[in-house]
C-alpha cells in the first residue's frame, strides 16, 4: 500500500522534472544551433567585417556582411517605442496608483491588458496602414516604410509592459514613505514625484529594460511597416531593416538552405539573441536589488 | 479655575514665537464654551488646584494656561465602527504629553487626528472641534499641507527616505521651493544637531539614509520633520522598533525638543511615559478615561480602569 503510493509519488516527480527539463533543454538546443550555424557562417566572413562593415547585402551580387544597418535599425525603431511608451506608461502607473480611484482602476487595468492581447501583425497593418498616411499628411516626405510609424505603433504596444511593471514597483514602495511625505505638508504630486517614483526607480528601470528587450525582438511591427532595406542612418522616416525582420525576410524567402545566405540569419540571430539575453540579465539583477531594499 | 476664562484675549499669549498659524478670523470669544456636562471623571485634574495649599507654580501655570491644541466632543467612525467616543483634552504648550492605553484603545487615532493623516483610512469621519492654535482643522477652510507644516509627525517605524541623509533633512525645505543652498545647509546643520546626530553623520552626510542603525534613522526623521519649522510635533510610539539605548537617546531628546515643540506622544511604554511626559491621558475603548499631570495618573489615578492598567493589570 503505502509502497505503491512511494511509486506513484516518485512518478509525479519524475514528470515534472522531465517538464522542466524540456525548457531547459530547448534553451540549449537553440543556443547550440545558433552557434554552430554562426560557426560556420564565420568560416567565410570575417567577424571584424561583421561588426565594422557599414553594408548589408547578402542577398545580392555584389556581398556585404556588416550587421550595423541592422543593429541600428532596430535600435532606431526601439528608441522610438520608447520615447513614446515610456512617458505614457509611467504616466499611466502614477496615475492608477496614487490618484485613480478604485472604479478608475476597473475600467483602465482590464483595457490595458487588452492592448497587450491584440496581434501583433494587427498592430503592424494598423501603423503601415493608417499611422504611416497620417503622419505623411505632417511629415511630407515621409516614405510608406519607415521606423517612425512602426516605433509608434510598437510603443502603443509595449505601454501595458511598461505600465504594468512600473505600477508594481510604484506599489511596492513601503506606506511609510507615503506617509513621511504627506506628514511633511507634501502634496499629491509632490509625494508621487519626489518621494514614490525615486524610491521606485529601480523598479522602473527594470521595466524600460524588459520593454526594450521586447521592443528589439518584436518582429511583425517591423516587418510589415519598417520596410526591408538595410540602411546605416538615424532618420526615422525612411525605410530600414530590423534584425527581426531580415530573418523574416530571408526565411520566407527562397535562399537554399545551408548556404552562406542562409547562414546569416543566425549570426543575424544570435546578435539579437545577446541582446536580449543582456538586457534581460540586467532587468533580473536589478530587480533582485531593488526587492532587497525593502525586505 | 474655569477653564475658559483663560480663552479670551489669548492670542499673544499663544504665539509666544511669533509663529502664527492661521489667521483667526473668529473673534476668540466666539470659539465654542467647553460644555460642563462632560463628565467629570473625563478630565479630572487639569483644573483643579495644583497643590494642597492652592498655590501654583509659576512656570506650571503659564505652560497650562497655553492649550495650543483644544479638542470638544470628538467623536470618530471608520465606518460603522466608533473609534473614538466623546473625547474632550486640551494639550499645553512646550509640555510633553503621552497617550496610553491598551491596543485598539484610539490613542492612535486620536493622534493622527491633529494633522488630518486620518484621512486617507477609507470610511474614517469625525465629529466635534478640533482647534489649533484657535483654528478649527477640520471645519474651516484650511490648507491640509499648510498644516502638517506645523504639525510635524514622526511615526513607529523609522521611515527616512530612500535618499542621502542631507536630501532626507532636506526634503520639507525643497518641497515648499527653497533652494538657497546656504539656508538648506544650515538648517540640516541645526537639525541633526538637535536630534544630537550631527557628530555621528557629519562626515557621510551624502550617503544613504538606509545605512544608518535604526536609532539615528529615527533621529534623522525627527530632524526631518524639526526642519519645517513645525510648532506641534505628534509622535506614534517613536521608540517601539528600537533598542534600550536608541531609546534613551529618543527620550533625552524630547527634553531638549519640548522647550520649543509641544510633543504629544502615543506610547505602550508605561515607564516612558512616566519619566518623559508632563501630562498623561489614559485611553480605553476610544474613551478617554482620566487625563491629567502625569505624576498624579501614576501616583494617585482616580480612575480604578487607569490604576489598573499603569499597574499592569491588564493591557
Amino acid at each position: 500500500m503505502s509502497r505503491s503510493i512511494q511509486k506513484r509519488e516518485k512518478v509525479i516527480e519524475m514528470a515534472l522534472k522531465v517538464s522542466a527539463l524540456i525548457s531547459i533543454l530547448t534553451t540549449i538546443g537553440i543556443i547550440l544551433v545558433l552557434t554552430v550555424q554562426t560557426v560556420s557562417f564565420f568560416k567565410e566572413v570575417s567577424i571584424f567585417d561583421f561588426f565594422t562593415d557599414t553594408e548589408w547585402t547578402p542577398l545580392f551580387a555584389q556581398k556585404h556582411f556588416g550587421i550595423l544597418p541592422l543593429i541600428t535599425g532596430t535600435l532606431l525603431v526601439a528608441v522610438v517605442a520608447i520615447a513614446f511608451a515610456l512617458p505614457v506608461g509611467l504616466s499611466i502607473a502614477i496615475y492608477l496608483n496614487e490618484y485613480a480611484s478604485t472604479n478608475a482602476r476597473k475600467i483602465i487595468k482590464p483595457a490595458l491588458e487588452l492592448l497587450a492581447a491584440v496581434p501583433t501583425v494587427v498592430y503592424g497593418f494598423f501603423a503601415l496602414t493608417i499611422v504611416t498616411p497620417a503622419l505623411q499628411t505632417f511629415i511630407p516626405g515621409m516614405a510608406s516604410f519607415n521606423a517612425l510609424s512602426a516605433g509608434l505603433v510598437m510603443g502603443i504596444m509595449i505601454i501595458p509592459f511598461i505600465s504594468s511593471l512600473s505600477e508594481d514597483a510604484l506599489h511596492a514602495v513601503p506606506h511609510s514613505l507615503r506617509e513621511a511625505a504627506y506628514g511633511m505638508g507634501s502634496t499629491k504630486f509632490q509625494t508621487a514625484f519626489k518621494v514614490i517614483v525615486p524610491a521606485a526607480s529601480s523598479g522602473i528601470l527594470v521595466s524600460i529594460i524588459l520593454a526594450i528587450s521586447r521592443a528589439i525582438g518584436e518582429t511583425m511591427i517591423v516587418a510589415i511597416a519598417a520596410g526591408q532595406q538595410p540602411r546605416l542612418t538615424l532618420s526615422p522616416l525612411v525605410p530600414i531593416e530590423t534584425i527581426t525582420a531580415y530573418i523574416v525576410q530571408v526565411s520566407l524567402g527562397d535562399v537554399p538552405h545551408g548556404s552562406l545566405e542562409y547562414n546569416t540569419i543566425f549570426a543575424a540571430g544570435i546578435t539579437l539573441f545577446a541582446f536580449t539575453f543582456l538586457l534581460n540579465y540586467i532587468s533580473f539583477r536589478l530587480k533582485k536589488k531593488y526587492q532587497e531594499k525593502y525586505e | 479655575m474655569n477653564p475658559t476664562s483663560i480663552l479670551p484675549s489669548s492670542n499673544e499669549l499663544l504665539l509666544p514665537q511669533n509663529r502664527i498659524l492661521y489667521s483667526t478670523e473668529k473673534e476668540t470669544d466666539e470659539r465654542p464654551m467647553k460644555q460642563s456636562k462632560v463628565p467629570s471623571i473625563n478630565r479630572p485634574s487639569i483644573h483643579a488646584p495644583l497643590s494642597p495649599t492652592g498655590a501654583v507654580p509659576p512656570r506650571d501655570k503659564a505652560k497650562s494656561k497655553k492649550p495650543i491644541i483644544e479638542t470638544n466632543h470628538v467623536f470618530v467612525k471608520y465606518g460603522e465602527f466608533e473609534a473614538i467616543h466623546d473625547i474632550s483634552l486640551d494639550i499645553y504648550q512646550n509640555t510633553v504629553t503621552a497617550l496610553i492605553g491598551p491596543s485598539g484603545c484610539g490613542k492612535s487615532t486620536f493622534l493622527r487626528l491633529f494633522n488630518r493623516m486620518n484621512d486617507y483610512i477609507e470610511g474614517f469621519s469625525v465629529t466635534g472641534d478640533i482647534l489649533i492654535e484657535g483654528k478649527n482643522i477640520y471645519q474651516d477652510k484650511i490648507e491640509i499641507e499648510q498644516l502638517r507644516k506645523e504639525v510635524g509627525m514622526v511615526f513607529q517605524k523609522p521611515n527616512p527616505f530612500p535618499k542621502s541623509i542631507y536630501e532626507n533633512v532636506a526634503y520639507g525645505l525643497r518641497i515648499q521651493g527653497i533652494k538657497d543652498k546656504a539656508r538648506i545647509g544650515q538648517t540640516v546643520e541645526r537639525t541633526l544637531k538637535n536630534v544630537a546626530l550631527w557628530d555621528e553623520v557629519k562626515d557621510k552626510l551624502h550617503q544613504s539614509a538606509l545605512a544608518l542603525s535604526g536609532g539615528q534613522q529615527q533621529r534623522l526623521c525627527i530632524a526631518r520633520t524639526l526642519a519645517v519649522e513645525p510648532a506641534i510635533l505628534l509622535m506614534d510610539e517613536p521608540t517601539s522598533a528600537l533598542d534600550p539605548i536608541a531609546t534613551a537617546k529618543i527620550e533625552e531628546l524630547l527634553f531638549e525638543l519640548k522647550k520649543q515643540y509641544t510633543i504629544v506622544i502615543v506610547t505602550h511604554n508605561m515607564q516612558q511615559a512616566g519619566r518623559i511626559s508632563d501630562r498623561t491621558a489614559f485611553f480605553f475603548m476610544g474613551k478617554l478615561i482620566e487625563y491629567g499631570k502625569t505624576k498624579k495618573i501614576f501616583t494617585h489615578p482616580e480612575h480604578p480602569q487607569t490604576e489598573s492598567y499603569i499597574t499592569g493589570r491588564f493591557g
